[in-house]
């Protein structure tokens, strides 16, 4: 597969379009040549990604350097804002059309007095959307977008001092000037193919200005052709160099492959391929197009996470069915039982006897019968407790005792004794004062009742309430 | 690109109204769960009363002849007046065989509920411990039943002296559905 986790760079020259990956380990390799012979770019480029399996690449794309307008300005120091209004008065002075009409980006890199160096690039709006829609009609998505000159430096190993990059094309060439790494100016000739008579001459008229002065380039690189060094040579007055630009790849994997082209044809493709790898930097995507794919990126993440939460969710809610439609059928079978039940019980006999069962019943129960109470009192209650008071309700369900005690702790131990009586579910002591000549402690004691439901007592109302203590 | 911006769009709306769809099922899974609990339990209740009260009928059924004894039949508008006579001679004998001395006696108003009625008599007695220990076994154990429903024992003003005690005894009559005059 091509463009795994990479980086593509589409290089559509005039007579062919030249591919190059950037994988993400490093290594360079010639993804595809695709000679146009005759057939559109467009053609080519679909045909190749439809027959051709690509992964999720980023893919960078250049422009011709006779659609693009490549300037430089020096700033002054300032903040970022205002150097990006600096910027734009410079492209509204130095581009030929107005900006609305023009794609249009800048970079910024430190010059060597400490001053902003601006380079500035811009194509017409139609060439750039022309560019997008080739991409588009290829089923790819454009990540960069630059000037084939500028890509074309990004893969050239630049010699220190002024020179003269000339990147030879099949009609045009594109000559930049540089100092170091910075540029300096650029600009594109038809020149012709580097083989024909007078295109070294045609290139040297152009470069002319830039050689006069003490700070005119020393020397020359020649990239994207073979042919015409020595003629270039003669007419520049400078040496020439070829520049190879498979040596800007540390990957020693582009140097074994076999190039249908002079090696120096893929240095715009290996530049943007390159490029593409950086974050930053020129590109002349419209503001649009990031703004759209930036908010499709968003989108595509939110729709990831919702779904993620709908998985989630619909798992639960299956779950949850499961567990309804088991519950529902449980229902049923208590529903049935008890319908069942209803149904086995025998008619009412009619009258009272059926209030007067319940009665003795109630009155049966231990906590109904103060006598057993009074007994189990007598039984339980440490022997130095003496009570004084017994007071008992049925209806209340509550029994009252005031009594004393020799210390405080045999009122513990007996309202603990009293919590293990039968029929009282509950003792709490409600006070316990010192006696007056220090011999002993008074208290009242309050027990709650288990008392039986007898239909004629109506025992909520005055019933003390629970955990008052 | 726009015509994809959309369909995003559209997608991520989608889901958000899926993942709400889903959110409300959960939501309504969640409240018929608490309600299939409640009809449950009503369900387990219904088991439970149906079972008591087919226990409860069928002892009544089956011990009508004792408990007709116990409590005695009577008509539906048996009131006091009709009914303090035989429980003024019934408390009266009772306390005085067990050697307990009734300073007074009171009626309550009665309280009638599921055709049975219950008449308070609220009493005030001397007695020893001994005498009041078998005043509340015989009440426990006496025919018709009589309901100790409040005691309050207090010690007596004098060391020595009998025990102060405020007594409510309850006796009961069942309906049997005939109508009877009187005054409450």
């Amino acid at each position: 597969m091509v463009g795994r986790n990479g980086t593509l760079g589409v290089d559509i020259g005039d007579d062919a379009i030249r591919i190059v990956e950037v994988r993400r380990d490093g290594a360079v390799t010639l993804a595809a040549y695709l000679p146009l012979e005759g057939a559109s770019a467009r053609e080519v480029l679909a045909g190749f990604f439809r027959e051709t399996r690509v992964g999720a690449a980023r893919l960078a794309m250049s422009l011709p350097g006779s659609d693009c307008a490549v300037k430089t300005a020096s700033l002054p120091p300032a903040a970022p804002a205002e150097l990006a209004r600096v910027v734009r008065f410079e492209a509204e002075t130095q581009f030929p059309l107005p900006l609305p009409e023009m794609a249009w980006h800048y970079a910024l890199t430190p010059g060597p007095d400490g001053r902003p160096h601006a380079v500035i690039a811009g194509a017409r709006g139609t060439a750039v959307e022309e560019r997008l829609l080739l991409a588009r009609e290829s089923g790819r998505a454009c990540a960069l977008l630059l000037p084939a000159p500028l890509a074309a430096a990004g893969a050239v190993r630049h010699p220190d001092g002024p020179h003269l990059l000339v990147m030879a094309g099949a009609k045009w060439s594109d000559l930049c000037l540089y100092d170091g790494d910075r540029l300096l100016n650029c600009r594109s000739v038809l020149a012709g193919a580097p083989a024909t008579d007078g295109w070294a001459a045609r290139i040297a008229r152009e470069a002319r200005p830039w050689l006069t002065g003490a700070a005119g380039p020393a020397q020359a690189l020649l990239a994207g052709a073979e042919a015409g060094a020595e003629a270039l040579t003669d007419a520049l007055g400078i040496p020439v160099h070829r520049a190879t630009p498979w040596q800007a790849v540390r990957d020693p994997h582009g140097f074994q492959q076999e190039l249908p082209d002079p090696p120096g044809a893929f240095t715009t493709a290996i530049g943007l391929a390159l490029a593409a790898r950086g974050a930053a930097g020129l590109n002349l995507l419209p503001a649009r197009v990031t703004r759209t794919r930036a908010e499709r990126a968003r989108l595509a993440w939110a729709l990831a996470a919702l779904l993620l939460i709908a998985v989630v969710l619909a798992t639960f809610a299956y779950q949850g069915h499961q567990r309804l439609a088991a519950s529902r059928a449980a229902l049923r079978r208590v529903e049935a039982e008890a319908l069942a039940a209803q149904r086995a019980v025998p008619p009412s006999p009619g009258g009272g006897l059926l209030a007067a069962q319940q009665v003795t019943e109630a009155l049966a129960a231990p906590a109904s019968r103060p006598l057993e109470l009074l007994r189990a009192l007598s039984a339980t209650l440490p022997e130095p407790v003496t009570l004084s008071d017994f007071s008992y309700d049925r209806g209340k369900g509550v029994l009252t005792l005031k009594g004393h005690a020799d210390t405080s702790a045999t009122v513990a131990d007996a309202v603990r004794a009293l919590g293990a009586v039968s029929g009282v579910t509950r003792a709490m002591l409600d006070a316990t004062t010192a006696d007056s000549d220090g011999k002993g402690y008074t208290f009242q004691l309050t027990c709650l009742l288990a008392v039986a439901e007898d239909p004629t007592v109506t025992r909520a109302p005055g019933r003390v309430a629970e955990g008052r203590r | 690109m726009t015509t994809a911006l959309t369909r995003m769009r559209r997608m991520v709306g989608t889901a958000v109204v899926l993942v709400l769809a889903l959110a409300a099922l959960l939501g309504y899974q969640y409240w018929a769960a608490g309600d299939i609990a409640r009809a449950d339990a009503t369900a387990r209740d219904a088991i439970a009363r149906a079972t008591r009260d087919a226990r409860q009928r069928a002892a009544a059924l089956e011990g009508r002849e004792a408990l007709v004894a116990r409590i005695p039949a009577r008509a539906q508008t048996w009131s006091w007046s009709e009914h303090l006579p035989a429980t003024m001679t019934q408390v009266g004998a009772l306390a005085e065989s067990c050697g307990a001395a009734v300073a007074t006696m009171q009626p309550a108003p009665p309280v009638t509920r599921a055709g049975v009625t219950r008449f308070p008599l609220r009493l005030k007695v001397t007695a020893t411990l001994s005498a009041l220990t078998t005043l509340l076994r015989r009440a426990r154990e006496a025919t018709p039943l009589l309901a100790v429903d409040q005691v309050t024992i207090r010690p007596g003003e004098q060391p020595g002296d009998p025990l102060r005690v405020e007594l409510t005894l309850s006796s009961y009559v069942m309906a049997d559905g005939r109508t009877s005059g009187g005054k409450p």
